[in-house]
């Protein structure tokens, strides 16, 4: 029974890691009809910053800015540099991987020289503890906030995009962005604003995953392999269906890599070509 | 004429590396034509079918793993039945993923495909017992030519084995590309609905390049295996397809242009590897460079202005336009 417990508790933390990643996908997707494989490459980027940051000054919020700061300062040179007024990245599938993946390694070599490759994760904060890994509990309390910490950047985003007018434009845009700029609001604008909230929630990522699963050379590719599921089963742009799909995807992993580990990641990626076929869409397609 | 005249150039060319190289370069050469031959078979679907499938490297490391079992648990080490098993297991793995992936379009295609080389790799780490995961197997021995005297051993054999592997592929590349075949593939690229009014089977079309290219794949796998004389999940890591896909785009939407450009990365990335610790971000930089100015657009460009053919802005593709100007083929190679 607590072994239970502690496992779908884990799932539960990993799965709301992964929605805020996903979440970021897939409303970029929505808007820009971007797929940013290198979402992976900001949490890679991020967690590194952060745990070197809490390290050098014993300051966690200050850690908090750097990793979401630079993250967000990411977004926008992306947008600026590759983005902005080039329609083919927008349309081009073959374009998209190839540009995420020069990002991808351009990030890989640079933490790699500043880290030397080293597999690295922050020693919790006391006070986001709770207790503190009795032998085999594990961190219980810090899985506890990191689900708290995703239902409220949920709970926030469906805020913003419901009840704001900016929400309200993005929301349009993921309908229609053509008729959008046909009423006057500035697309381009709204574009970045989208990029840079996603990658602010991937340093969010960046942060909070740094004391769960850490970061190390490889991390990205780990990370673009389970968001890339969740985006797609729930429906490319939606952010509903991100939440659900992040936490069976979660829940899921957890319960089969305890339980199945020999097919786990198998099993994942069988459930991904099993939605697409039959539902070639995406499951949800709502924002 | 020209025809004659090229096979001798590339003769020529065979014999000149095959003598002139040392052991390392041919080995690195070696590795760049079944780079190259993958390419191939990739633009057979990215160019010519307008599908960019990322599934390659389940192909890849499929056609591996089924030589690479075949020796080291069978202890069949038979060139010609190790790319005839390769071939067959390839060409049911190739039907059932496009059955599955082909209902998808667009992005949706690209993450279908993505998830089934997930899946193949999935196995390769975990199922331990048949393919011993992260460590491979080892052991595929030198394959023997059978009813051929020999058996592939020095560089010099692996090199000629390769130049054939490659030489082959392109030869069923470009064959099919003027077949009916390939005109339908065209056409279906370009507009899937005209060609369903039309009154093709769009559907059988795609399915058919789908599993085509999916064996050719599955026999360059098989190759690069023997050559190594090791597989490992790395084979069929969708890195893989990623690399391929460079390799396609830097063959600028020509018939020869992703095998010349599958040697050109290959040495480009070992030469970066020795000289430089930051080759990653050079290869980055490439692959950024590669997605900002599309080589198959620019050669597009080139050719309406019939201005002489010189190389595209992206230096590894230079040798391409030069020889492909010849091979008539339409440029575009846009999904």
């Amino acid at each position: 029974m607590s072994q239970a417990f502690g496992i779908v508790l884990t799932g539960l933390a990993f799965g709301m890691l992964l929605f805020l990643l996903a979440s970021g996908l897939t409303l970029i997707f929505g808007l820009l009809g971007y797929v940013n494989l290198a979402h992976g490459s900001v949490y890679l980027l991020t967690a590194y910053l952060a745990i070197e940051t809490y390290e050098s000054t014993s300051s966690y919020p200050l850690a908090a800015a750097v990793a979401i700061g630079v993250a967000a300062a990411l977004g926008v040179v992306v947008y600026v540099a590759f983005l902005r007024g080039r329609p083919r990245l927008r349309t081009s599938p073959l374009a998209q991987v190839l540009l995420s993946f020069g990002v991808i390694y351009v990030i890989a070599d640079l933490t790699q020289t500043r880290y030397d490759g080293l597999a690295k994760s922050l020693a919790v904060p006391r006070f986001l503890s709770g207790n503190v890994n009795v032998a085999g509990a594990g961190l219980t309390g810090y899985r506890t906030m990191l689900i708290g910490a995703g239902i409220a950047v949920a709970i926030g985003l469906w805020l913003l995009l419901s009840k704001t007018s900016f929400g309200a434009s993005v929301r349009a845009g993921v309908d229609d962005a053509a008729m959008l700029a046909s009423i006057g609001i500035n697309p381009e604008r709204l574009f970045a604003a989208v990029i840079v909230l996603g990658f602010a929630l991937a340093g969010l990522a960046g942060l909070l995953g740094s004391a769960f699963i850490g970061t190390y050379p490889g991390v990205e590719y780990f990370i673009i392999l389970y968001t890339l599921p969740i985006v797609v089963v729930g429906g490319l742009g939606s952010l509903s269906g991100a939440f659900l799909a992040s936490l069976l995807v979660g829940v899921g992993d957890a319960l089969g890599k305890a339980y199945f580990p020999e097919v786990s990641l198998f099993v994942i990626f069988a459930i991904v070509v099993a939605a697409l076929a039959v539902r070639p869409q995406g499951l949800l397609r709502r924002a | 004429v020209r025809k004659a005249l090229i096979a001798a150039v590339l003769i020529a060319l065979f014999v000149t590396l095959r003598e002139g190289l040392d052991g390392y370069a041919l080995n690195v050469t070696s590795l760049g034509m079944i780079a190259g031959a993958l390419g191939m078979s990739l633009s057979l679907l990215v160019n010519y079918a307008g599908l960019p499938s990322l599934a390659h490297a389940a192909f890849y490391g499929t056609g591996g793993y089924a030589v690479g079992l075949l020796a080291v648990k069978a202890n069949q080490s038979n060139l010609w039945l190790g790319l005839l098993t390769a071939a067959a297991v390839t060409a049911v793995l190739g039907l059932v993923v496009g059955v599955v992936s082909l209902r998808t379009r667009g992005i949706y295609f690209q993450i279908i495909t993505l998830s089934v080389t997930a899946m193949l790799w999935g196995l390769a780490v975990k199922w331990r017992s048949l393919t011993g995961g992260d460590d491979g197997l080892v052991g595929v021995v030198p394959p023997s030519l059978f009813p051929l005297p020999g058996s592939v051993v020095t560089p010099q054999g692996s090199f000629t084995v390769a130049a054939a592997g490659l030489l082959v592929v392109t030869a069923v590349v470009t064959v099919v590309r003027r077949s009916a075949f390939g005109h339908v593939l065209v056409g279906i690229r370009d507009s899937e609905s005209r060609m369903a009014s039309l009154g093709y089977n769009t559907w059988a079309f795609q399915l058919g390049a789908f599993v085509l290219s999916g064996v050719l794949a599955g026999l360059t796998g098989a190759l690069l295996t023997y050559q190594l004389q090791f597989i490992s999940p790395a084979q069929v890591n969708f890195i893989v397809s990623i690399q391929a896909l460079l390799i396609v785009v830097l063959g600028a939407g020509t018939l020869w242009g992703p095998a010349i450009a599958g040697i050109a990365v290959t040495w480009v990335q070992e030469l970066l590897q020795s000289s430089t610790e930051h080759w990653t971000l050079v290869l980055g930089l490439i692959y950024i460079a590669v997605a900002l100015v599309d080589p198959p657009l620019v050669v597009t460009k080139m050719r309406r202005r019939s201005a002489p053919p010189g190389p595209p802005d992206e230096p590894d593709a230079a040798p391409a336009p030069a020889v492909a100007a010849r091979a008539h083929s339409p440029a575009e190679a846009r999904s």
